[in-house]
């Protein structure tokens, strides 16, 4: 059982009015995905699609409408949101705050806001031991402990950043899940958090759920990417593999839409507003209206997420393996080099950059009788 | 202390001359290794008994009246994909951390060793030579000299960062794709990659049979043609050698300049370079007085054709382990080796093709010009954990696009020296390309000497 | 943990350093719990004894405030007065700041049913004249020193309720409420823990301001005739007694009452400014 986290068809809807009509916003709309042990699992999408709400479905700070979320292979989509302070799988599962700021109780000093999760959720009792326990984890986040006594209005932005991820980390929780950790932090703090959120995933034995707007900082710090649209995932796969090979029509426009010359310009979303999220068609894909390569088919049949090849999902008509997926699977298989999904997915990537090389060099037309240069000398 | 003397040259003529003794030059080179080296990592084994017994071995032979060899007392070092006796061969890699020691020296160590040479140790690479920046993840990364938060270049770093911190005045690389000449742009040293076949491999770790090159890096041009010299010769037991008598090169420095047609090479040479590059192979090119600019066609094709053979042999190479043993490999050329495995013979074989094509249209070239010149790397070297660089507005992969510049000439096997040059304003060397016909490593001798003689190459 | 006590009076040291008024309010806040707490004691005369001086004569030597119709000392009386007066408005105020800030804060936080009921409680009572309804609520329940102060902690329970509520439900939705929730606090540990807490500031320039309004109150209540009943000696009383002989040019027997009234609300006035300071440790630095 090395699945951490599991949801299925998980679904959030919010009851809205609306003209004085009684409607619903369906901010997470049957999601499927897991996390494993040890795995940094990144989420991207654009603010409304639904990940703050997924988030808050995960951590149990909010109930779920319909689906199930099994931690551990335990079921705790039931559990209310108002009682999993008390439940004891409270301490598996902490979260870092996008504004460290506002995460933070005024009236506590650092020491006592790291402090009070110890006493609440962990057996360790009596002063020496608890604070003990908060220097621990001001020391993983490095945080100086003169400044633990302070309080948050005498803080600078990246040391609350800090108290707020030593505060999550110091009761070990297998899960971590931040909400855009470095989003309201200046540009030059936000690189020292990251490296910071880097060196932690690799000294601590934690899944990290990182989740962002920002494809670039997902990219160097997730081994998996999960793309999400409008409250439902539409695309999965090794961050890398994503990254260099977007096969959904979003993430392609997502990279297009990145400085620096990343994707093609054909890839970006065409005009027109997002569909709504309050009483969505359920026979329509999400994008449609908005996709450069919107057809027919799109507007008629929702596409499930699938999987396309070994690690790789995505929720669109028009994406299948190609054929150097095919390819790969059979050449792995024949020469028995077994290898798990997320290297399958990069070997199939790696796979691709050699075959445009390879068509780079079928290009340049040569005479009928070239022959290789000679190797064998007898 | 008296000053010692820091050049292959000067020490051997020293040496010659009675005036310094093989254990003094062992011990201040020993020395000096464990003061700096800490700080580079460029060393993975050093064999300071073996040097001392080399050492007393030449003093011995000295006082016994007989004459003197022309690396005598010379201190070197060499990748440690090369065979010493009673060490094993790492070639960079976890994986053959377990092996056995070699039995014997590899062939050009021993031909290092009966010149005088004293072997001070084994040098610090990328894994299974492939990479171009010494990032190893086991070993450690190599550092520059010049500053030690950048990469030393690869897969020859350590070679690289030995002789330009001063370590030693001589090291042995190889270079598959750019290995010698990309650590020599980025430590600012001279290097030398010979015709594909010049120099036997016998007794080194292969990378592909198709491209590897061995040859010598050098902190000035009448130390590197020295070693070349001596290094040269046939050797029947290596079947990619040519077999071709000794060609010494070392009175023909001389001759500099005279009578050879110069062109820098263009196009693609200036797309893949950054400013500083094209400086620098413009500058090179004034102070050798070319005559213009020449391009090459389907440079493209060729450096992807050099990719598909060397991900396709270098794979097959490695295919038992990486089913096996796929835990031992760097994560990163893991993944490239397997699919690289994985290639359809009739797209190597294409390559191949193309190769032999491509070597024609540059012996046509060669008809007209004597020496071509490109700058070595598209930039100088870059922070070490850098993952993208921009060259000329389009962000790139750092590692695998160092060497953009120098694996389209090694693909058809024609000999280069990498002069290094400061330019104005630059606080990092960076290194021009010296390219000749096919067994003309003493016209891109001659061109570095050159160079050196008009100060172009000094700081 | 003494450092915590060193550091709490470094910070009072700093906040009273700081603002010159607020030295002289918690001055004056001192003098009177003095006068409160050994006031008996230091009083001149006895403050029901009568004649001990010749009735109705002006400020002396002998008498600093002079006597009134009965020959009381007014001085004396005065200072016995702060202990009753004071003594009414702390517990009238503590009554109706902590259960109108309890309800306020629970109204604000989980809303629904609570909020309804509490907030249909606050109306009610907003819907009278808040001085008529303490009249009623003295009339209803007897002429007690007791009543008054229920009475006056039943009229002010609606604004203690609104700033808590409104507080609070703006708390609710705060970063660090939903971080202690993941911390492990309940919902209950949570209102007492974080919110009620950060809901205090406000709360206490509400209490000052009331403090003020209380003794005014009770006072007020006294003049009319209900509460407190002669020969208690308390400011209010003493004004009313003192009001008839103004015209007559017995200014004292009123004045001197009604001054140190002014200046005891006045003082709480000020006092509710430095206690917000203290207590909200973002205006410090």
């Amino acid at each position: 059982m090395s699945q951490l986290l599991e949801a299925i068809d998980l679904v959030k809807r919010f009851p809205v009015r609306v003209k004085g009509r009684k409607k619903l916003l369906h901010a997470v709309d049957g999601l499927n995905f897991h996390i494993d042990a040890g795995e940094t699992v990144g989420l991207v999408g654009e603010s409304g699609c639904g990940k703050s709400t997924l988030v808050r479905l995960l951590t149990r700070t909010l109930d779920i409408t319909d689906g199930h979320v099994r931690f551990r292979g335990q079921g705790i989509g039931l559990i209310a949101a108002r009682a999993m302070a008390d439940h004891p799988l409270r301490r598996e599962i902490q979260m870092v705050f996008q504004d460290p700021t506002d995460s933070l109780n005024p009236r506590y000093t650092a020491r006592q806001t790291i402090a009070e999760a110890v006493c609440l959720l962990t057996d360790t009792r009596g002063t020496a031991a608890i604070d003990s326990a908060v220097e621990e984890a001001a020391a993983h986040v490095g945080l100086p402990p003169e400044l633990l006594d302070r309080y948050p209005h005498q803080l600078s932005g990246g040391q609350k950043a800090r108290v707020g991820i030593a505060r999550a980390i110091v009761v070990k929780p297998r899960l971590l899940v931040l909400d855009e950790p470095t989003a309201a932090l200046d540009v030059s703090v936000q690189a020292v958090i990251l490296q910071l959120l880097d060196r932690l995933k690799r000294e601590m034995n934690m899944s990290f759920l990182f989740v962002s707007h920002d494809l670039n900082v997902v990219r160097l710090l997730c081994d998996r990417v999960m793309v999400m649209y409008l409250g439902q995932i539409v695309e999965t796969g090794p961050a890398r593999e994503v990254f260099a090979r977007p096969l959904h029509p979003y993430t392609r426009a997502l990279i297009a839409s990145l400085p620096g010359g990343h994707g093609n310009d054909a890839d970006l979303l065409v005009g027109g507003d997002p569909q709504s999220p309050i009483d969505p068609d359920a026979h329509r894909c999400r994008l449609f209206g908005r996709c450069p390569r919107g057809a027919e088919r799109c507007e008629t049949q929702f596409p499930p997420l699938r999987e396309i090849s070994r690690g790789r999902s995505a929720a669109c008509h028009f994406v299948a393996p190609t054929e150097g997926d095919v390819y790969v699977d059979a050449a792995l298989a024949l020469h028995q080099i077994d290898v798990d999904p997320a290297r399958r997915a990069t070997v199939a990537t790696e796979f691709e950059r050699l075959a445009s090389m390879a068509t780079l060099v079928q290009a340049v037309p040569l005479p009928d009788d070239s022959l290789p240069a000679p190797q064998y000398r007898p | 202390m008296s000053k010692l003397p820091t050049s292959a040259t000067a020490i051997a003529a020293a040496f010659a001359r009675g005036e310094v003794s093989a254990r003094e030059i062992s011990a201040a080179t020993l020395a000096r290794i464990a003061e700096r080296n800490p700080a580079l990592n460029a060393y993975t084994e050093v064999t300071a008994a073996r040097v001392l017994a080399e050492a007393d071995v030449l003093d011995a032979a000295r006082r016994r009246g007989e004459p003197s060899l022309p690396l005598a007392a010379v201190p070197y070092a060499v990748k440690n994909l090369f065979d010493i006796a009673g060490v094993t061969t790492l070639a960079g890699a976890k994986l053959l951390a377990g092996n056995p020691p070699a039995n014997a020296d590899a062939a050009l160590v021993a031909r290092m060793q009966s010149a005088g040479g004293l072997l001070t140790g084994a040098l610090n690479m990328d894994a299974l030579a492939y990479g171009f920046t010494t990032e190893n993840t086991h070993y450690g990364a190599t550092h520059n000299p010049h500053d030690p938060m950048r990469t030393a270049g690869g897969s020859s770093g350590g070679s690289g960062a030995a002789v330009a911190a001063g370590l030693v005045p001589i090291a042995l690389g190889s270079d598959t794709n750019g290995s010698i000449r990309v650590p020599a742009s980025l430590c600012g040293i001279f290097g030398l990659k010979p015709t594909y076949g010049r120099l036997p491999r016998t007794g080194s770790f292969p990378f592909v049979h198709s491209l590897d090159h061995l040859g010598p890096l050098a902190a000035c041009v009448e130390d590197l043609a020295l070693a070349y010299d001596v290094l040269q010769g046939p050797d029947v037991a290596d079947p990619a050698c040519a077999q071709r008598d000794i060609e010494t090169t070392t009175e023909a420095l001389q001759c500099g300049l005279e009578g050879l047609r110069v062109a820098r090479l263009a196009g693609y040479f200036d797309d893949h370079a950054g400013p500083l590059a094209r400086a620098a192979s413009r500058h090179a090119a004034q102070a050798l007085g070319s005559r213009g600019d020449i391009e090459l066609p389907e440079v493209d094709a060729a450096r992807a054709a050099a990719f598909v053979i060397t991900a396709a042999e270098g794979g097959a190479l490695h295919l038992a382990a990486l089913r096996e043993r796929p835990e031992d490999f760097e994560p990163l050329s893991r993944e490239r080796l397997t699919a690289g495995a994985l290639l359809p013979a009739a797209w190597v074989s294409r390559a191949q093709q193309l190769r032999a094509w491509f070597r024609e249209q540059a012996l046509i070239a060669f008809c007209d010009v004597d020496l071509l010149i490109a700058p070595a790397t598209p930039v100088s070297a870059t922070l070490l954990g850098q993952e993208t660089m921009d060259i000329n507005g389009r962000i790139l992969p750092t590692r695998p696009s160092m060497g953009l510049l120098t694996q389209p000439i090694s693909f058809i096997g024609l000999p280069v020296v990498v002069a290094p040059m400061w330019i104005d304003g630059s606080t990092l060397p960076i290194g021009v390309q010296l390219i000749a016909a096919p067994w003309r490593e003493d016209i891109c001798l001659r061109a570095a000497w050159a160079l050196q003689m008009a100060g172009v190459t000094a700081r | 943990m003494t450092s915590v006590w060193q550091k709490r009076l470094q910070t009072l040291r700093y906040v009273v350093g700081e603002n010159p008024l607020s030295l002289a309010a918690f001055l004056l806040f001192a003098a009177f719990v003095l006068l409160a707490l050994v006031g008996p004691s230091i009083a001149p005369f006895d403050a029901l004894a009568s004649n001990v001086g010749a009735p109705l004569s002006p400020p002396s030597l002998a008498h600093w405030f002079g006597t009134d119709s009965l020959g009381r000392d007014i001085l004396s009386r005065v200072i016995i007065a702060t202990r009753l007066d004071l003594g009414i408005a702390v517990a009238a105020v503590g009554i109706s700041c902590i259960l109108g800030g309890l309800a306020g804060a629970f109204a604000g936080y989980f809303g629904g049913w609570t909020d309804r009921i509490v907030g249909r409680l606050s109306d009610t009572i907003m819907a009278f004249p808040l001085f008529v309804l303490a009249m009623g609520i003295v009339a209803a329940l007897g002429n007690t020193v007791a009543n008054i102060v229920i009475a006056t902690a039943v009229i002010n329970l609606p604004f203690y309720i609104r700033v808590a509520r409104a507080e609070s439900s703006v708390l609710r939705n705060a970063g660090f409420v939903e971080a202690a929730r993941l911390a492990g606090n309940s919902e209950v540990r949570l209102l007492f823990h974080h919110i009620i807490p950060n809901i205090l500031p406000p709360m206490t320039v509400q209490i000052s301001l009331n403090m003020g309004w209380a003794i005014l109150n009770a006072a007020g209540l006294s003049f009319i005739g209900l509460g407190v009943r002669p020969p208690a000696a308390e400011w209010g009383i003493m004004v009313a007694e003192g009001a008839q002989y103004i015209v007559s040019g017995e200014w004292w027997i009123a004045l001197f009452p009604g001054a140190v009234l002014m200046l005891a609300v006045f003082c709480f006035n000020l006092l509710g400014d430095s206690l917000r300071d203290l207590v909200d440790p973002r205006r410090r630095t």
